[in-house]
């Protein structure tokens, strides 16, 4: 046992550039790899290694496992070996996570290695509740990936990526202060928890910018489903084109109604105001009205296309404001008599005797208040609330 | 669910009164004026609906005021009430002093990017950033208020603007429809 002890150790520090050079190329899931190839030798693994696995130098651990490696394998071996395990690391990780508690020991002791994806916090402040729950929400999801891989090892600390590792030794207890006292609860706090997928980077400033855009893709989303016809669309400049063919769209009709509101001759109102303020402003019962309206509206002619049915809910008047006429509304009036201040300011005369009977005659244009595009357009308008809360 | 109904009824309501505030000052007599009278009066009713929660609702409001002194804000003050109260919410503020700090920021760092004589690359990812931001200035001179947003800020304006011009498209599109059927 000496001796060999001697011949390794002798191996150790000439093979130690060797062994830490590859790491700077290979990633941690080879290190992990080698480790679980490492744990077949138990024997060399436990005994005489422990002193120097218990330091902090990642180098030599790493040094050692490759140590190993070249003992039982000889130097061409550990090349070819090395080469395996580049390529079947992910394997390797199934594994290394169903070992024996040896390799639990090994990572716990030194921290830098993963189980797993690896991760890292980053706390930010965050400005949308709503999206801070979501991001939560992110992260709880992929908290549940990890945990599984971490099952084994028992600790819930983050670990830092692989392009760190140098500065590991520095970061580590800092990062690991940091989320054992956040522990796996991020609600509490005003930050976004975030975390880094497998091979995307840890730089704090890349993890903002990750947040803002998901940000800005879940409102892109949102804005998917408002404007129409964009279901199909993926694709940041499509979709802004879409956008801005939409708003240019809904402020042009904007204009084109205003302009067809203004031409709206007022003349023709002046008597069916005074036909309504007579014979709508008596009864308030519904079918009621029908014999008393239904001689004075026959007189107008201007409900080509009601049914005689109709007129007991007579749809209203509608008249404009600008020459100091009644404003009446039509179709409106559903929105106008389910509101009593609606009733009174719209009310010179008209809505406020309005049967309540009206309702039936209007359904069809109740219809278009309540079918599910509107129910959408509401959700979305209360997304878009919470959104801005 | 009632939510788009209550908007409408809202909106409906401050348009009235703003009608009925211009019927009364009578100044309107060419279709034109009657015409802009009634676009002014929905665009203040549909700004107010928001409450100054939103950039673009305030910016349409300044956008009001700043057009026509005195009637406007005699429109503005009877439809709003407390409208100038709005300038209180210290929260809303300090949220725009930041947009507008970045944005600010950003114009700057824009100006001195364009100073560097910056060689052209025909990258597709350079492309189809040039065209994104081609498109999010037009959107930013669509929406009110959209010059002084970020990227982020301006889609989530957006989507309010959206609604809200849904809903005054909607109550007028029925209006007018009704005061056709009066006038065939």
């Amino acid at each position: 046992m000496g001796s060999e002890e001697i011949g390794d150790r002798r191996n150790n520090s000439s093979f130690l550039n060797c062994p830490s050079s590859l790491m700077a190329r290979n990633s941690i899931s080879d290190n992990v790899a080698r480790m679980s190839m490492c744990s077949e030798m138990n024997p060399f693994y436990s005994s005489g290694w422990d002193t120097i696995v218990s330091g902090d130098q990642t180098g030599n651990y790493l040094g050692n496992s490759c140590m190993v490696h070249e003992n039982e394998f000889g130097n061409p071996h550990y090349q070819v070996v090395l080469e395996n395990h580049t390529m079947g690391s992910s394997s390797h990780l199934v594994h290394f996570t169903s070992d024996s508690s040896l390799l639990v020991d090994m990572v716990q002791k030194i921290p830098s290695f993963g189980s797993g994806s690896f991760s890292e916090m980053v706390s930010q402040n965050s400005e949308d509740g709503a999206l801070g729950a979501l991001l939560n929400g992110k992260r709880k999801r992929k908290n549940v990936e990890e945990e599984q891989q971490k099952d084994q090892t028992g600790n819930t600390s983050e670990l830092p990526k692989e392009e760190e590792k140098k500065n590991v030794s520095n970061k580590q207890a800092a990062k690991q202060a940091k989320s054992n006292s956040n522990g796996v609860e991020p609600s509490k706090e005003d930050y976004i928890l975030v975390r880094a997928k497998r091979g995307q980077a840890t730089n704090s400033h890349s993890l903002a910018e990750r947040v803002r855009r998901e940000k800005i893709s879940e409102r892109m989303r949102l804005l998917q489903e408002l404007v129409p016809g964009c279901n199909k669309i993926t694709g940041k400049a499509v979709m802004l084109d879409e956008i801005i063919n939409y708003v240019q769209s809904l402020q042009q009709q904007v204009e084109f109604l205003s302009m067809k509101l203004a031409t709206v001759n007022p003349e023709l109102n002046v008597d069916i105001e005074r036909l309504l303020s007579k014979d709508l402003l008596h009864p308030r019962g519904g079918n009621a009205n029908a014999p008393g309206i239904s001689p004075g509206l026959s007189s107008s002619h201007a409900f080509p296309g009601l049914p005689h049915g109709t007129i007991n809910g007579f749809p209203g008047t509608a008249s404009v404001v600008e020459n100091g006429d009644v404003e009446i509304v039509t179709e409106i009036g559903i929105l106008v008599s389910s509101n009593q201040e609606l009733k009174h300011l719209s009310g010179i005369t008209g809505f406020m005797g309005w049967p309540a009977g009206i309702w039936w005659i209007l359904d069809v244009e109740r219809s278009k208040f309540e079918t599910a595009p509107m129910h959408h357009e509401d959700e979305l308008v209360a997304r878009g609330c919470s959104m801005r809360a | 669910m009632c939510n788009s109904t209550m908007l409408k009824q809202e909106f409906l309501k401050k348009w009235i009164k703003g009608l009925h505030i211009y019927n009364n000052l009578n100044k309107c007599i060419t279709i034109s004026d009657r015409k802009k009278a009634i676009k002014l009066s929905a665009d203040v009713a549909i700004a107010s609906t928001r409450k100054a929660t939103t950039h673009w609702s305030k910016a349409l409001m300044d956008d009001v005021v700043s057009r026509d002194g005195n009637n406007i804000i005699l429109v503005q003050q009877i439809l709003g009430g407390g409208q100038n109260a709005e300038k209180n919410n210290s929260g809303l503020i300090t949220c725009s002093k930041r947009i507008l700090r970045k944005s600010h920021n950003n114009i700057i760092a824009c100006r001195k990017a364009r100073r560097r004589v910056v060689p052209r690359c025909v990258k597709s990812s350079s492309i189809a950033r040039k065209l994104v931001k081609n498109k999010t200035r037009m959107l930013k001179s669509l929406v009110p208020g959209g010059q002084k947003m970020d990227g982020n800020c301006l889609i989530k304006e957006t989507l309010d603007y959206i609604v809200s011009l849904r809903v005054q498209v909607d109550v007028m599109r029925r209006l007018a429809n009704a005061a056709e059927r009066f006038d065939p």
